[in-house]
């Protein structure tokens, strides 16, 4: 099941680029590339990371599209 | 307890009911391939002893196509090597260098241009490193014409385009390698260090080990395929041409570690606890 984020725009809120924001969370530019993307779910501890970079929870970041739906419903 | 108990035992029977459900469904095909496969084979192989007999019947034939090949590899070996590394090195230092002017003049916070380069920087690399096969081959073939073909005037040709090869692709990974590290200041290890490979997997993120466990399963199963393929036209070779029984063990010997290897790893990686790298 596809997993939708917003952790470019957040990066985008902070102005830091694909190569920084994987410094600060010890992942590669190409990992936040691909997760970006979509094509790449991270795992538990990288979205807790990635999350606490932005001061907000995991779910703010990445959503299950069934989610989603459910929300809409 | 005992209801828990009923509601497994009705699961598990559920299960068997859904492999055997699918076995039933897909062994129909599977069973449809493996007549026409025994027919084909039978027919081959067939054909083949019908070849032997009748137009490989004469030893000597055999022979004269043994030496025909051995003598056209052999010979031609350095002028290949050579071609093959001055085309193929080529194209590999053009993409590197493409890589690097693009570097060093786009636009380093736009995420494409990475893309971009890391794309050509595969090609480069994939690129050398099948020259490096190949040349394995044609200078296996220069050794064997020396040894077998008496052609001795091939072999240092063979050896200098052979190392110069060796040596020019060194040259090449290496500067790829140290471009990567720029890129990706996360990257360790030098490729003269023994453990380059290990190190580089080491500083690799949880993301790139994926990709390359992924086109690692794609690689074995190819493998696996290619294994089955070469034991099949070795058996009918080897009733035609007399190859004797060398090819069909290397063969073997490198299917059986490729299978050991896997499993071995799966089992240890099943009672080994499992985290990522982040």
């Amino acid at each position: 099941m596809p997993l939708n984020n917003k952790l470019k725009e957040y990066r985008a809120k902070m102005n830091i680029n694909q190569q920084e924001m994987g410094q600060l969370v010890n992942a590669s530019r190409q990992t936040i590339s691909l997760i970006e993307r979509g094509d790449y779910s991270p795992s538990v501890t990288l979205a807790i990371k990635i999350s606490n970079v932005f001061g907000v929870t995991v779910e703010d970041i990445f959503q299950y599209e069934e989610d989603l739906e459910n929300a809409d419903k | 307890m005992q209801t828990n108990n009923l509601i497994l035992e009705t699961e598990n029977t559920g299960k068997i009911k859904e492999n055997r459900k699918e076995n039933k469904k897909a062994s129909k095909s599977f069973i449809v391939i493996m007549i026409v496969s025994m027919l084909v084979g039978g027919i081959i192989g067939g054909l083949s002893t019908v070849v032997k007999e009748d137009f490989l019947k004469d030893e000597r034939i055999n022979q004269v196509i043994g030496k025909f090949f051995m003598t056209v590899i052999g010979t031609s070996s350095p002028f290949v090597m050579g071609l093959i590394g001055i085309v193929g090195f080529s194209i590999s230092i053009h993409l590197y260098r493409k890589s690097r002017e693009q570097y060093k003049n786009g636009n380093k916070e736009d995420e494409a241009l990475y893309e971009v380069i890391e794309k050509k920087l595969s090609y480069a690399i994939a690129i050398s490193s099948s020259i490096l096969v190949i040349d394995f081959f044609f200078f296996e073939a220069s050794t064997y014409y020396m040894v077998h073909g008496n052609g001795f005037a091939f072999i240092i040709p063979s050896v200098i385009i052979f190392l110069g090869s060796i040596f020019v692709l060194l040259i090449i990974q290496q500067k790829i390698v140290d471009f990567e590290k720029e890129m990706n200041p996360e990257k360790m290890g030098s490729i003269y260090d023994m453990k380059f490979q290990s190190k580089w997997m080491d500083s690799c993120d949880e993301a790139e080990q994926l990709i390359t466990y992924k086109s690692a399963f794609a690689a074995f199963r190819m493998v696996n395929i290619l294994c089955i393929f070469l034991m099949v036209s070795l058996s009918l070779l080897s009733l035609c041409f007399q190859i004797g029984l060398l090819p069909a063990f290397v063969v073997t010997l490198i299917w059986f570690t490729m299978q050991i290897v896997y499993v071995k790893e799966s089992i240890c990686l099943n009672n080994k606890k499992m985290k990522h790298t982040s």
